[in-house]
């Protein structure tokens, strides 16, 4: 009967004093543009060409089907990448059968619920609606976000687990209540099972305890420390029974053969054929040679020996070339922060020759743009609030640091720091919109 | 008036300084490329036979020039022999490395059915990874910095006055 009850989209859009609702607003622009983009790269390739568009998929794709029992072939596979992927796609070929699309779906809406999760963080973290927003709507535009929403890669599952447990956590910060913690430790706990190189998070979610103002917690320090510690523990526990059964199945205490594996394939490779003197250009067939040396082990069931070997030889390496080490491992920190998204290409092929529309100011595969917003919005925030600059510092460094281990992976590699880098980010264009736009450069040099 | 005159000497200065670094740091790439010799640190690039050289290297002297490489310095010998230093964009600050491609023909001992000398011609390519866009980034950052550092705070509403308005949610005991 009551006419102001009935359904409009412009209430959905917009809240009573006429303000856009700007979750709203950013979860379907967001899920728009992903789902057209997914059923473009459906209608474009066929299953099996899905299925062997990275290198990596194949490895879930197995890692899956053994842990569902559908193949035997398969443990390596798991042991490297840990349960958490394979467990959602096998999870999802259960319900919905072979077909690829019901996970792609699921990855769309789970991409897109993460750009609402930033803007909620942002405004969390800022209180600041317009830089929220800004914010969400650069992950919406992501080329990275929305071409790993349509590929069969860890990424999405990992971003909106992050996205997600970092939101609850700060919520349970500012509201004190038990649930938030409890909610942000179990995602937290399954976001480290997807991807183990996001093992140390927990410790700067101790941190943020410290850094993230709260001011009307200024007298429950020692109750939010307690309520945070517990979160942690989750975020600790809940991997470790994983790593309790890599210790009963192949006797190493570990979440994943994947890190070690790729300091060893990747930076350690690169530290031996630079001090070889060897032509750069015949690196790839070096880095494979090593890479099937450890196969030999891994196929004879031996993978303690392997991970073993794998680990002298990273440290043996380390000990004897550390200045090279370290000279290679900041040159791949700063590959893979400025790296550009590429995956569009194997997506779609057609794509490639519109790159530049994505990257107008690039040198070949590399873009600093989005770092170079990133840190300058840390420089503003510095300014307004240390603790929050040092937050989001933190997240960025940690990234970015994880990152050396490996390259030539393109942008995914460092696309989780767009947690905290679409909100400097967005905080350098309305910075940028105010300084210019709305007063002018010529008054700032004219100020008194 | 004079405060403001000081100042833009002063980032004016500040440019001038920046662009100096730059010039000095593209020098010193440009240099070390110059350093290096096609016969043992150069990446073989293309191989292949002709019985008519001249031509060949012409057409892949075109083919960098105006495809491939924006060409700073070139020197040739005769018609067999090219070289040239150049960079992928054509200003230093865009372009993401430097290179120093050499085009060689050489005659082989072998000769076609009409009695034609087959010459080997080779493309030898070295290139150097260009700082150019660390230099651009580190630029940018520190001058943008400054900037945010410097503007006055009520210059900056959407950043330091603007706030949603939304209360620290008070939570009360109960709920705890």
């Amino acid at each position: 009967m009551m006419k102001s009850d009935t359904f409009s989209i412009k209430a959905l859009i917009f809240d009573t004093s006429g303000k856009l609702r700007s979750p709203v607003v950013l979860f379907f622009t967001a899920f728009v543009i992903r789902l057209i983009y997914l059923i473009v790269v459906l209608a474009n390739n066929d299953r099996t060409a899905l299925s062997e568009m990275f290198a990596d998929t194949a490895i879930y794709l197995r890692a899956a089907d053994y842990l569902f029992g559908i193949n035997t072939n398969g443990q390596y596979e798991l042991y490297m990448v840990g349960a958490g992927y394979p467990f959602f796609l096998g999870a999802c070929k259960a319900m919905f059968g072979n077909s690829f699309w019901p996970v792609l779906f699921f990855q769309v809406v789970l991409s897109s619920l993460s750009c609402v999760m930033i803007c909620k963080i942002a405004d969390l973290l800022l209180n600041n609606r317009l830089i929220a927003f800004v914010a969400g709507m650069i992950s919406v535009l992501s080329i990275t976000s929305i071409s790993l929403s349509a590929s069969l890669l860890t990424e999405t599952l990992f971003f909106f687990l992050l996205t997600l447990s970092l939101y609850l956590f700060i919520k349970g910060l500012s509201s004190r209540r038990w649930r938030y913690f409890v909610t942000a430790g179990i995602c937290g706990g399954l976001m480290v099972v997807v991807r183990s190189a996001a093992m140390f998070i927990p410790l700067i979610f101790i941190a943020l305890v410290f850094l993230i103002p709260s001011p009307g917690n200024a007298g429950n320090i020692k109750l939010i420390f307690k309520r945070s510690l517990a979160a942690v523990l989750i975020m600790i526990l809940m991997p470790s029974m994983w790593a309790v059964k890599n210790k009963i199945s192949h006797d190493i205490l570990t979440l994943s053969g994947t890190g070690i594996g790729a300091a060893k394939v990747y930076l350690t490779a690169q530290v031996l054929y630079s001090v070889s003197n060897r032509p750069s250009w015949e690196f790839t067939a070096y880095r494979d040679s090593l890479s099937r040396s450890s196969m030999t082990d891994f196929r004879a069931g031996e993978f303690k020996k392997a991970q073993s070997e794998a680990y002298d030889l990273v440290v043996s390496t380390f000990k004897r070339h550390p200045l090279e080490y370290f000279k290679k491992y900041f040159s791949n920190v700063w590959e893979n922060v400025t790296a550009i998204s590429s995956l569009q290409n194997n997506q779609l092929p057609a794509l490639e020759n519109y790159s530049g529309w994505f990257y107008p100011l690039r040198w070949g595969y590399q873009s600093p743009v989005m770092l170079i917003l990133s840190l300058i919005g840390l420089a503003i925030i510095f300014r307004k609030n240390i603790k929050t600059a040092l937050a989001l510092g933190l997240f960025l460094m940690y990234f970015g640091l994880l990152s050396g281990v490996t390259f030539w992976q393109g942008s995914r590699i460092f696309y989780p720091a767009q947690v905290v880098q679409t909100i400097l980010a967005a905080t350098t264009l309305v910075f940028l919109y105010d300084l210019i736009i709305l007063h002018g450069v010529r008054r700032f040099f004219a100020r008194k | 008036m004079k405060q403001t005159v000081t100042r833009i000497v002063v980032y004016s200065a500040l440019v001038v300084i920046i662009a100096v670094i730059g010039i000095i740091w593209r020098g010193r790439e440009i240099k070390n490329i110059k350093m290096t010799n096609y016969g043992f640190n150069a990446r073989l690039v293309m191989d292949y036979t002709s019985t008519n050289p001249a031509k060949a290297v012409g057409d892949l002297k075109q083919s960098v020039k105006t495809e491939h490489m924006h060409v700073l310095e070139e020197s040739e010998s005769g018609d067999y022999f090219w070289e040239m230093i150049g960079q992928t964009n054509r200003f230093w600050l865009f372009s993401s490395s430097v290179h120093k491609t050499t085009i060689v023909a050489d005659p082989t001992s072998q000769q076609d059915d009409a009695g034609n000398i087959i010459w080997r011609v080779q493309v030898f390519d070295r290139r150097i990874r260009s700082l150019s866009m660390l230099y651009f980034s580190i630029v940018v950052v520190c001058l943008m910095s400054i900037m945010a550092f410097r503007v006055r705070r009520n210059r900056l509403p959407h950043i330091f006055e603007n706030s949603t308005g939304h209360e620290n949610q008070a939570v009360s005991n109960d709920e705890i």
